[in-house]
């Protein structure tokens, strides 16, 4: 047991808090700007979208991998914010986005915080690339030594395992990126935005077996935030507030000495969203059936079959046919990503995973805007460990 | 020696020796090498000499070398192996082309020749010839 049923039952001091606005900088392949420039105007957006100043501010949050990013005190500084109540620096890298606005929702509601902005921010193209990052330690020399230097090879490893253990195929990785370009096609933001066919997909060069460049996420710099506040002063906000209404964080026996050790998970064709779905659905008293958009961490397009069975919106070996049964496209009845996702509008960690379920639950989504969209849920990593929300708009 | 939990494990490459470290409790073999059991968190483990077997248990046909120092292997493959002591390894699979990779195929350790790259671990078709 993971998660004690007395917690999860009860009314978490999460609920108490919502998503009251989100920020981007521009994203781009080579910003010519510090990390910490980039952090400061996302945090600057995202503080002005919740109808906010950075003196009302008291938390800061943020996320970094292998030191590619700026601290909280710095963004605090570069802000003028005055005397802060709360702030983290986590070394959790792509699982970390989902937890930390459970994090900062439940110091919300807790009453330790009132204001709290949560960040990621990088210069991931033009600077230190996270997908091959040298890492070090017994676990990094091993797979160095067999020439597994960067997460595109180790997720390869998952990919295909999960295709043996599944039945699924090139045909199901590919239905993914093709069905998150035609959303990614709807949004100015994301960097990829021509028409990916089947045809060109598999012209698209392997990068590791079975991964292709098409299954690849997009590297870039830039940065996104967002605000978390008390739930009745986000409702006098300029925004509908977005609730927490859901959350947990899973780390699996044998996750391995680091993100890309696999040597010590029983089972590469189930990550985390198998170990943490029913703490997820129970904590939010929610179930697949009642989400409107689906907001999935996609690093790599294998990455979306594995949560859509780990969460339950399929059985097992059935990602692939929900995929491809055009489910997740615009217009099907589980749009998955809407902003392109990873793969498309950019490697922002996950962050910008987390500020498009935000978008779509407002209501301010545009062009890409899924249809009265009420309930969403969020993930946050692709291996060992990860974390996920349920968002709901109050 | 540099004070690590792994240097048994690369002393032994040094000697054609793949080693790795069985819990005195359990019984099962881990890699990488730790401070402690990972399957039942005992701290006391013995290092045994493995038998160089290993099962194909997932593979990667790496055709981008993301290192500098690979560029010139490109296409190689990576294989996750199952070692009959219980520990998984990462090391390179080689003496067998991408298409005929599959799940289970029995492999055995091939140590190189002297002065050869120590550090890398190579596995080929246990009923392949040698190479």
């Amino acid at each position: 047991m993971r998660w004690s049923e007395e917690v999860m039952v009860g009314e978490q001091p999460y609920r108490r808090a919502a998503i009251a606005g989100v920020g981007f900088t521009e994203l781009s392949k080579a910003s010519g700007r510090s990390v910490l420039a980039l952090a400061a105007e996302a945090c600057r957006a995202a503080i002005a979208d919740a109808g906010l100043h950075p003196s009302d501010i008291d938390g800061v949050v943020t996320y970094q991998y292998l030191g590619d990013s700026v601290p909280a005190q710095a963004v605090a500084v570069a802000l003028g914010m005055g005397d802060l109540a709360h702030t983290l620096d986590s070394g959790l890298a792509g699982q970390a986005p989902c937890y930390l606005v459970a994090h900062a929702a439940t110091m919300i509601g807790t009453g330790i915080a009132r204001n709290i902005v949560v960040y990621r921010a990088l210069n991931g193209r033009s600077g230190q690339r996270v997908g091959s990052a040298r890492t070090t330690g017994e676990a990094a020399d091993l797979r160095y030594a067999a020439g597994l230097t960067a997460y595109p090879q180790t997720i390869a490893t998952w990919a295909r395992r999960f295709m043996i253990d599944t039945g699924a195929t090139e045909d199901d990785l590919a239905a993914v990126a093709i069905a998150q370009r035609e959303w990614a096609m709807r949004n100015e933001r994301a960097l990829r935005r021509t028409p990916l066919t089947s045809d060109s997909y598999f012209e698209s060069p392997y990068v590791a077996e079975p991964l292709r460049a098409a299954d690849c996420t997009t590297e870039v710099d830039g940065a996104c935030a967002v605000v978390v506040r008390a739930l009745d002063a986000a409702a006098d906000g300029p925004h509908p507030p977005v609730g927490i209404q859901g959350a947990a964080y899973a780390l699996g026996r044998g996750g391995g000495l680091d993100m890309a050790d696999v040597l010590t998970w029983p089972d590469l064709s189930r990550n985390y969203t198998s170990l943490l779905a029913d703490p997820l659905w129970k904590s939010a008293g929610l179930h697949p059936a009642d989400v409107d958009v689906a907001a999935l961490y996609d690093c790599f397009s294998s990455v979306v079959l594995f949560a859509l069975e780990g969460l339950g919106f399929a059985e097992r070996g059935g990602a692939g046919a929900l995929v491809r049964s055009g489910a997740t496209r615009p217009g099907g009845s589980l749009p998955v990503n809407p902003n392109g996702g990873l793969l498309n509008e950019g490697y922002l960690h996950g962050m910008n995973t987390v500020a498009e379920a935000v978008v779509q639950l407002q209501g301010r989504a545009g062009a890409r805007q899924v249809e009265d969209a009420e309930v969403a849920v969020v993930t946050s990593g692709a291996l060992q460990d990860g974390s996920a929300l349920v968002l709901v708009r109050r | 020696m540099t004070g690590r939990t792994d240097d048994f494990y690369w002393d032994g490459l040094r000697r054609d020796e793949l080693r790795v470290r069985v819990c005195d409790a359990c019984g099962r073999a881990a890699c990488p090498p730790m401070p402690g059991c990972p399957h039942c968190g005992n701290e006391a483990g013995t290092i045994v000499v493995a038998s160089g077997e290993a099962s194909l248990y997932s593979w990667t046909v790496c055709h981008i070398a993301f290192d500098p120092a690979f560029a010139d292997e490109v296409p190689y493959v990576v294989g996750v192996v199952d070692l009959p002591e219980g520990a998984r390894l990462i090391a390179r699979v080689e003496g067998v082309r991408p298409d005929e990779l599959r799940d289970a195929l029995p492999l055995r350790v091939q140590w190189p020749a002297r002065g050869a790259d120590r550090e890398r671990i190579v596995f080929v078709p246990a009923d392949g010839a040698d190479r």
